[in-house]
This record gives structure tokens, sequence and C-alpha cells, in this order.
């Protein structure tokens, strides 16, 4: 058996699902006799003990890190209905990147075609908030813009004003609660049990502050409007625009300032361009 | 022997500390009080944030080692490029004392275990380690510096003892060695072996830097735990090893339930207590 095959066998037993114990019962002649040609063993410490200790540690290692990252999705799910979930994930999805830190991204995706999500539809929903924070830990930092700055712009240019979004924030669909569940899983409280999907669903931003903290918060209709304008490249003018239009729910220009100074107090603009 | 234990050939940062998620704040309050540390080279593989902004604190403070975990030197398929390529990027930017990884393997068809598995010791794994080891140098414009890994299984193919296949890499490759006296300790129970035996395989020369931490006992083999402080039959071993090896870096690996500072520090102090006692004489 040569490097290759040997890492194939080894592969092999410490990913079956059900231990090494069982990848040799349901294996076939062959590949029990490859098993006990490849692996050594000694009277106290058989070669299947031996090669599970790996098993054992290729999924718990797999988990925690999940656990950790999917703080409010793992709490929601419950500690048997999250083992099960990582269980199913990392037996459809084995990693693919080198970093650890990255293995778990595809979760939310998966949950969507996991009976976890039609026991709490919005599972999936709360996973893809759960990684977004993840991943606006280290992105690219960016200057961000001070009050000082607006308060430079000569008046005549700010209809043709355009604020950029940090690259650090997203929003995200959620048809549950996810500021309120963050907040009652950071406090210990029990899963409330009269979680129920709304329709339409609630818009979550997803932000880094320049001190590095990540942020969550749910985001008015008006609010989510505005900031799609935003990262669209619209102009101050047509924030003000859709601020007074249908897609706001006629918010007008005060309101477009109050939500600038928001933004700027949040470290959520990194630059203003005139055209 | 010399009573002048250093190597002119081997850079000595004296005692460190693997920097942890818990003490990142000591990295960017600039209250480093330890001569070096170690950082998890993927943790550090974004682009900014909190991350970066430790690094940079740490390098602005005290010399830093980037250690990796998934360059999967002896996996039986090409090397990850865009792997390399940011570990090269990281390399550029932080300008480490070195840089080191583990003698193993942990990918396969493009999936990663996420894992340290041991090799077969043969002239074929030999062969292809060495080979690899010259292609992640190119690559990183570095020499590396490969660790010995903990054990749990060995391979009926093997043809050397460990300790001899990692010499062998060293002395074919120009690679330099991490030796992890913990990993030496567990894997020493769960094969038999002397760990002594072991230390007196590795050429002098190649030994870079020291890992001192602790394992778990479960009976009838040890388990690379890194919780907990360095056991006693550790700290036995990095005596027998700075009497054979001279002055080599050390640095103390804790990785769970990691301890307050202070804690860790005192670690350091008593990795840097040992050296003074025995490099004295």
């Amino acid at each position: 058996m040569n490097l290759r095959e040997t890492q194939a066998l080894f592969w092999k037993a410490i990913t079956w699902p059900t231990g090494v114990a069982d990848f040799l019962a349901q294996a076939d002649d062959a590949t029990r006799q490859a098993f006990e040609a490849t692996f050594d063993q000694t009277a106290a410490f058989g070669r299947a003990q031996r090669v599970e200790v790996y098993a054992e540690a290729y999924f718990w290692r797999l988990f925690e890190v999940a656990l950790d990252q999917y703080g409010v999705t793992a709490w929601l799910a419950g500690k048997t209905g999250f083992h099960n979930l990582i269980t199913d994930f990392v037996l459809a999805c084995p990693s693919s990147t080198p970093d650890l830190r990255w293995f778990a991204a595809p979760l939310a995706d998966f949950i969507r075609t996991h009976a976890a999500q039609r026991r709490l539809p919005g599972l999936a929903d709360v996973a893809a908030i759960d990684w977004a924070i993840n991943v606006a830990v280290d992105r690219a930092d960016e200057p961000r813009l001070g009050l000082d700055a607006l308060a430079s712009l000569p008046a005549q240019q700010w209809p043709r004003a355009r604020f950029a979004l940090t690259q650090t924030a997203s929003v995200l669909p959620c048809a549950l609660p996810y500021s309120t569940l963050w907040t009652a899983h950071a406090q210990g409280a029990p899963v409330p049990d009269d979680l129920a999907a709304a329709d339409p669903p609630h818009a979550v931003l997803v932000w880094r502050q320049a001190d590095h903290d990540v942020y969550q918060r749910t985001l008015e209709p008006a609010e989510a409007s505005a900031i799609a304008v935003l990262q669209e490249g619209g102009t101050f003018a047509a924030l003000c625009d859709a601020a007074a239009g249908d897609t706001m729910q006629g918010a007008g220009p005060e309101v477009v300032v109050q939500w600038l100074r928001r933004w700027l107090t949040e470290d959520l603009l990194t630059a203003v361009v005139v055209d | 022997m010399s009573k002048d234990r250093t190597s002119p050939a081997r850079p000595y940062l004296g005692h460190g500390v693997g920097l942890r998620v818990p003490h990142y704040g000591k990295a960017l309050d600039g209250s480093l009080d330890v001569d070096w540390v170690e950082v998890i080279s993927e943790n550090f593989f974004g682009e900014g944030g909190r991350p970066r902004a430790v690094l940079e604190g740490a390098r602005a403070q005290v010399p830093v080692v980037l250690h990796g975990v998934s360059l999967a030197i002896g996996s039986a398929e090409p090397l990850d490029r865009g792997y390399l390529d940011r570990l090269a990027t990281l390399v550029q930017r932080v300008d480490p004392a070195w840089v080191s990884d583990h003698l193993c393997w942990g990918r396969i068809d493009g999936h990663h275990a996420h894992d340290l598995l041991p090799l077969p010791y043969t002239e074929e794994a030999l062969t292809f380690v060495v080979d690899r080891v010259q292609q992640v140098q190119d690559a990183i414009g570095r020499t590396l510096t490969l660790e010995n890994v903990s054990s749990y299984v060995g391979f009926v193919a093997s043809q050397m003892p460990e300790w001899e296949f990692l010499a062998e890499v060293s002395v074919r490759s120009g690679c330099r060695i991490l030796l992890d006296l913990n990993n030496v300790v567990v894997s020493a129970k769960n094969f038999g072996f002397a760990p002594e035996t072991y230390l007196e395989g590795i050429p002098v020369d190649a030994v870079w830097q020291f890992h001192l931490a602790n394992h778990t006992d479960r009976g009838h083999f040890k388990f690379d735990s890194h919780k907990g402080p360095v056991p006693d039959e550790v700290w036995d071993l990095y005596r027998v090893a700075l009497r054979r090896f001279g002055a080599v870096s050390s640095l103390i690996e804790w990785d769970e339930d990691v301890p307050a500072w202070d804690m860790l520090r005192e670690q350091q102090k008593i990795a840097s207590r040992i050296a003074a006692q025995e490099l004295a004489g």
C-alpha cells in the first residue's frame, strides 16, 4: 500500500460516522485485511482503538468550532439538535478549507435542506447572521468617516454626495427576531417557546466598528431600504427621493439626516465622494 | 561541553508563550512581558480587524513566530497553492523570527481533517516530504521549521523510528526542527520507547525551538491535550534536551481552558529558570 492509499484508508476510517469499530464491521474482507496490514497495535492498545483516537478528535474539533461560531443557532437548536445537525453537516460537507475557522461557512445553506429548519423555520436565517458576524471580524480595515467630514461638505455638493458603507457591513433577512434572540442567548435565558417565523422577514444589519467589535441590530424597513440605496451607490439626493417615496414609507429628509448621524456614530460610513 | 551553549547559526529568542485569544489584549495594550510569542498562522490570514491589530501589536513588542497547523506537508496530493500564497503574504507582512508547521498529513482529495495525522516512516514518505519541504521553502522564501507530532498509531510499513525520519528530513531538505518535548513524552508512552532515545537521534544544530505543554493520561495511552501546567516528566525531559541541544528558544503551549496570563507567565519563568540552571554548567 503506497502513501496515498494508506492515507485514503486512514481518512475513511476516521470519518466513518459511527466510529472505527463499526467501519471495520461494515467493511469488506479486503478492507479489514488492509487495515490490519497497515496499522500497528499492541496488546494493551489495539489498532482500531488507536485510530479511533483520531476519529473522535476529528468530529469534536469541528463540533467545538461550529458551536463557538454559531452560538445563537446552537442555542435555538438545543444540545441534541445541534449535535445531530453538525454530525449530518460534517458528513455531508467535510471541510474544504485549510483554515478551520471557515469550515462551517456553508452551514446556513445546509440547514435550509435539513430537518432542523422544518422544526424551526427561520433557523437557517439565524445561522446566516451568526456566520456574518464571524466573517466581519477580520475583513479589511477601512478609514471611517467622521462628523467633521460632513460638516466641511459644501451645501451645494450634498445632493451629489455618495456615502460609502463599510465593507464589513451586510444586511440579511431573518424570519426570527435575531437581535432579541441574541440578547436572550447572551443573558443565558431559555429559548422562547412561542417563536414564529415573520413574513416578510426582519432585516438585520451586521457590521464591525472601528474598535474592531462586531455589532448587529434589526433595521426598520425604511432604514433597510435606505441602506440598500447606499449599497447600490446612490447619492444623497437619491436617498431623499427614496425616503419621500413609497419604498421608505414616506420618511422625510430629516429622517435621512438622522440616519446619517447614526451611521456616522456607528462607524458605518467610510467615505463621502462627490461626483 | 562548552559553556557557550548558543549556536552561531541559531537565533536564541529566550522563553515565550503561545499567544491565544484570551490574551490578545496583551498585544493590543503593549503589555507583553515575555521574550517572544508564537501565533497560529491561519488565525491571521484575514485582511484586517482585531486579529491584524493583535499581530501588529505583538510584532511591535517582541519577536513573533508563525506556527501553522494546516500545511499538510505529508499529504499525498499537490500542495495547496492558495494556502501557500496566503502564508507567504503573512510572512512578508510579519517578518517572523521563523515559520513552523508539523511533520504530518491532514488533507486528502481537497478535504481537511484539521488534525495532525501521522505518517508512515518509509523511504517513500521521506523522499516525498523532503521534496515538499523544498517546495514550501521556495514558496514562502523562508527555511521551514518542522515539529514532531503526538501519535497514537504507527504503521506496519514504517522502516525507521520517527526521530530518524525527522532527522533525515532535516538533513536532506535543510529544514529546521521544532522539538515538542510533550509530544515526545506522549508518543514515547504510546509506542513504548524512552524519550531520551528520541532526543539522541536528533541532530543538535537542527533544533531551533522547544515546545513545552501538558497532556492527558488516559490510562493505556497519553493524549496531547495542551491543557494544564507543564508536567514534571516534560520538565525533566526539557533538562535533558537543554543539556544535549544547548540554548534553544522555548515556548509554553496551553490551548484548552487557557488560564490567566499570570499562570502562563509563571510557566514561562520556570522554563527560563531551568534553562539558566542547565546552561550554566
